[in-house]
Parts: C-alpha cells; structure tokens; sequence
C-alpha cells in the first residue's frame, strides 16, 4: 500500500465503522421498540384479565348479597311481620295490655322497617334504580335513625357514573362507614362526593380512634376496597391518626364519556 | 488547524455546555452535573491549546496529552457510576487504574508527554467503546419498559461510542500520519474531528435535555 493510500483507507474505514455503529444502534433501538410494544401489550392483557376476573368476583358477590336481601325480605321480613301481627292481636285481646308489650310491638316495628331497607340496600335491581346519592343519602339517613351516629353527606347534584360503577362505589363507601361504625367507634361521619372534570372524589371523614395502617392494610374489608377500587380504575388512600380516619377515594372521570 | 475550523469545533461544544449550564441543577442522577465542569475544562484545553501553539509556533501535544489522561479518566467513572452490577463496576475501576498506571508510565519514565501518545489514545478509545457496548448490552438485557430516549446516559454512550470509533483510527496512525505528512494542513481531520465533535456534543445536549424530571408536573 502506498503511504497516500493509507490515509484514504483510515477514511473509509471510519466511515464503514461509523455506519456500522449506527446500523447496531438501529437494530438495538429497533429491537427495544419491539420489546417495548410486546409488554404493553402483555401489560394491557394482564389488566384486562385482572378486570374481567374482579368483575366477576364483584357479580358473585352482588348476587349473594342480593340473594341474601331477598332472603331478608320474603322469609325473615315475613316472619318479623306475623309476629308483630300476632303482638297486635294480644294487644287488642287485653284489656290493659302491658307497657312492655307495647314497647315490644314499637320495637319489631322499627326491626322490620330496618330490615326492609337493608334488604333494599342489598338488591342490585333496586340499586340500578336510583343512583349513587341517593343510595347514599337512604344509607345514611337509615344509620342516623338509629342515633347511635350521625352521618353527613354533602354531594353535587348530579353524578354521572355508569350504573355499575355507581354500585361499587357505593359498596366501597359501605364498607367505610361499616368500618368507622365497628371498629373506629366514632360519633360522626362526614361524607364528602365532589368531582372536576377528570376526577370523582369520596371522601369518608370519621372521629374514631382511627387505626395503624401498617397492621390492618391486609384485612378483607380494605383488600376488597381496594379490589372494587382498582377496578374502577382509580385510587383509595387511609390516613389514620388518633383523632379519625379519613379514607380518599379518587376515579378517573371524563364527563364527555358518561 | 484554520481559526474558522476551530471555531466552528468550538460551537457544538460551547452549546452543549451552555445547555448543562442553564439546566445544572436539574440534571438527574447528580453526577451527570460532572460534565458541565468537564465540558469547560474541554473547551479551556482546546482554546488553550490552539492559542499555544498558534502563538508560540511550537507543538501542542503535552495539553492534549493531559486532556487524554484526564478525558479517559472521566468518561471510565461516568460508566463507573452508570454500571449497575458490581462485577461491571469491579472490572471499570480495575481497567482505570490500570490505565492511569501506563499512562503515568509513558509520560514519565518513556517521555512521551511532548509527543501526541497514539498509542495511549488507541488503548483509551478501545476501552471507552468497550465500556459503550456492555452499557448498551446491559440496556439490551434489561427487563421491562425502558424508553431509551428518555434516559440521558443512552445518548451520551451514543455521543461517546460515535466519537472515539471515529476518532480512534486516524488518531493511531496520527504520529505516522504527521511523520510522513500524510494529511498535509490537517484538512482530513480538520473534517473528522467538526462531524465528531458535532455528533458528540450534540448527543450530550439532547442527553441534558432528555431527562424525565425536567417535565414539571402539574
């Protein structure tokens, strides 16, 4: 080779490598895309799955729960019904009944009238009927009949929210205030629902003894909020102080959709 | 090498540094701020050593021979820091080490620090593009989504492997190359070392400006 050559041949060959390195660059960008859209979509099927099965989860449960409200209704309700019929009639066959018996007829009153609307709460037809806040607010006001606390419940006008996912949210927000009332023994419930454009909001504000999230993160109660919630596609937070807890709630929400 | 060809050299990098300047403190991971500081002492060296030997008409090869030492030393930690397992990482400092040893070697005891030393620049370079390519395999065989646009260290590997597989060739053959006057005027390299510097500085730019953590969230 000639010592002219050479310098030639030095350029041509860092041009070839050069263009080397930008074909393996290339290919290795390529081959990321390709990996890149394969776990997407691995990623997509896997919350499909996830959704589908909670889905049904959430439908066997609705159906047990409406099995049981109907239960409630036609055998126990019925049952409550004749004996408070028969109460009636002893009633009117003394001729000074008892204050007790009074008392007790009163009472199996107010049992029955409690029982018709859990029963109620408990029958997805019945809850596909009304929407969300007004489920919440019957829910509400049949706890606060019972004086043992007060729940309030401040709410937009309107929530629009697919039939279904108006149930789960309202299963999530139960399954609060069952917790603030058995666990956290608190005196007062505040219930707030607001929304933006993107967001629906609940929040479950309570004065209880709150609790340590760390122990009570694995309980059944909040693995299926946060099973119904994920469904939802959205979040559910707890903060928990000595003072109450407070449970947040958020779901996506495009109101151009609904 | 002409005023404008020096100049024009001088853009790419004068950006790149104005860019890591502007964002320093939102570069992420923290030791990515490193280059800003490289990025100077590169453009001292090459205005230094353009004006040296423009005005005192006498080889400049002892400035650059200490920008190599330094150069090499820096882009062998940045891959230091970026390698995730610690045999990488053991094997970076090991090959560090051993090429600061040979070079203080050659510049002391072989007196090779007035001569441009091609010989520690070929090893230099080899090792750097070694260094670029079990990065990128190591981005190949990691698990999950990883969008390499978004990471700032792909681009500068990508900067780094462009400019030395570029620059090792002509630079190896660069004492033989002057000997014989091959290159006469230095108009080849003066075309080499632009594009390169051009590809280099602009990969680094868009590394500074590819991290994630500049988006401000609302």
């Amino acid at each position: 080779m000639e010592k002219k050559d050479l310098i030639f041949t030095i350029v041509f060959t860092t041009i070839v490598l050069l263009l080397l390195v930008a074909f393996l660059l290339f290919f290795f960008i390529r081959y990321r895309f390709k990996n890149n859209a394969y776990i997407k979509e691995k990623e997509a099927m896997k919350k499909f799955f996830e959704k589908t099965l909670l889905q049904s989860q959430i439908e066997v449960q609705e159906a047990t729960l409406a099995g049981i409200g109907k239960e409630l209704h036609d055998n126990i309700g019925q049952l409550l019904s004749s004996t408070k019929m028969f109460l009636g009639i002893t009633q009117r066959n003394l001729p000074k009944p008892p204050e007790t018996l009074n008392i007790a007829e009163e009472t199996l009153g107010k049992a029955i009238n409690e029982l018709r609307a859990l029963s109620k709460s408990l029958d997805k037809d019945w809850l596909e009927q009304f929407d969300f806040i007004q489920n919440l607010k019957a829910e509400a006001e049949r706890i606060n009949e019972a004086r043992y606390l007060q729940i309030s419940f401040s709410h937009p006008e309107k929530l629009f929210l697919k039939a279904d996912e108006q149930i789960i949210l309202f299963r999530i927000v139960q399954e609060a205030i069952q917790n603030a009332i058995k666990h956290a023994q608190a005196k007062n419930i505040q219930i707030n629902l607001s929304k933006t454009s993107e967001i629906v909001r609940v929040d479950v504000v309570d004065d209880g003894i709150g609790f340590n999230n760390s122990l009570h993160s694995d309980g059944l109660g909040m693995r299926n909020m946060k099973h119904r919630t994920k469904l939802l596609g959205g979040s559910i937070t707890w903060n928990s102080i000595n003072a109450g807890t407070s449970v947040k709630i958020e779901l996506p929400f495009k109101e151009n959709e609904q | 090498m002409r005023v404008t060809a020096f100049i024009i050299g001088l853009i790419p990098v004068l950006i790149s540094l104005l860019i890591s300047i502007i964002f320093y403190k939102r570069l992420k991971p923290s030791w990515l701020r490193l280059f800003t500081w490289f990025l100077l002492f590169s453009m001292l060296i090459s205005i230094t050593g353009y004006f040296y030997s423009f005005y005192l008409k006498t080889g400049n090869h002892f400035i650059f021979n200490l920008y190599l030492l330094v150069q090499f030393l820096f882009y062998f930690g940045i891959f230091y820091k970026t390698f995730q397992t610690k045999k990488l990482k053991t094997f970076t400092l090991f090959v560090s080490i051993c090429f600061l040893i040979y070079l203080l070697i050659s510049f002391i005891f072989l007196d090779e620090f007035h001569t441009f030393n091609s010989l520690a620049f070929t090893i230099g370079s080899v090792l750097t593009i070694l260094f670029c390519l079990l990065y990128f395999g190591a981005l190949f065989n990691a698990d999950g989504f990883i969008n390499y646009f978004k990471i700032p260290m792909f681009w500068i590997a990508t900067g780094i492997l462009f400019f030395f597989v570029g620059n090792f060739l002509y630079l190896s053959f660069l004492n033989y190359i002057l000997e014989n006057n091959l290159d006469s005027g230095g108009n080849i390299y003066e075309v080499i070392i632009i594009t390169l510097n051009l590809l280099l500085y602009c990969f680094f730019s868009i590394g500074f400006l590819s991290n994630q953590s500049w988006k401000k969230r609302t």
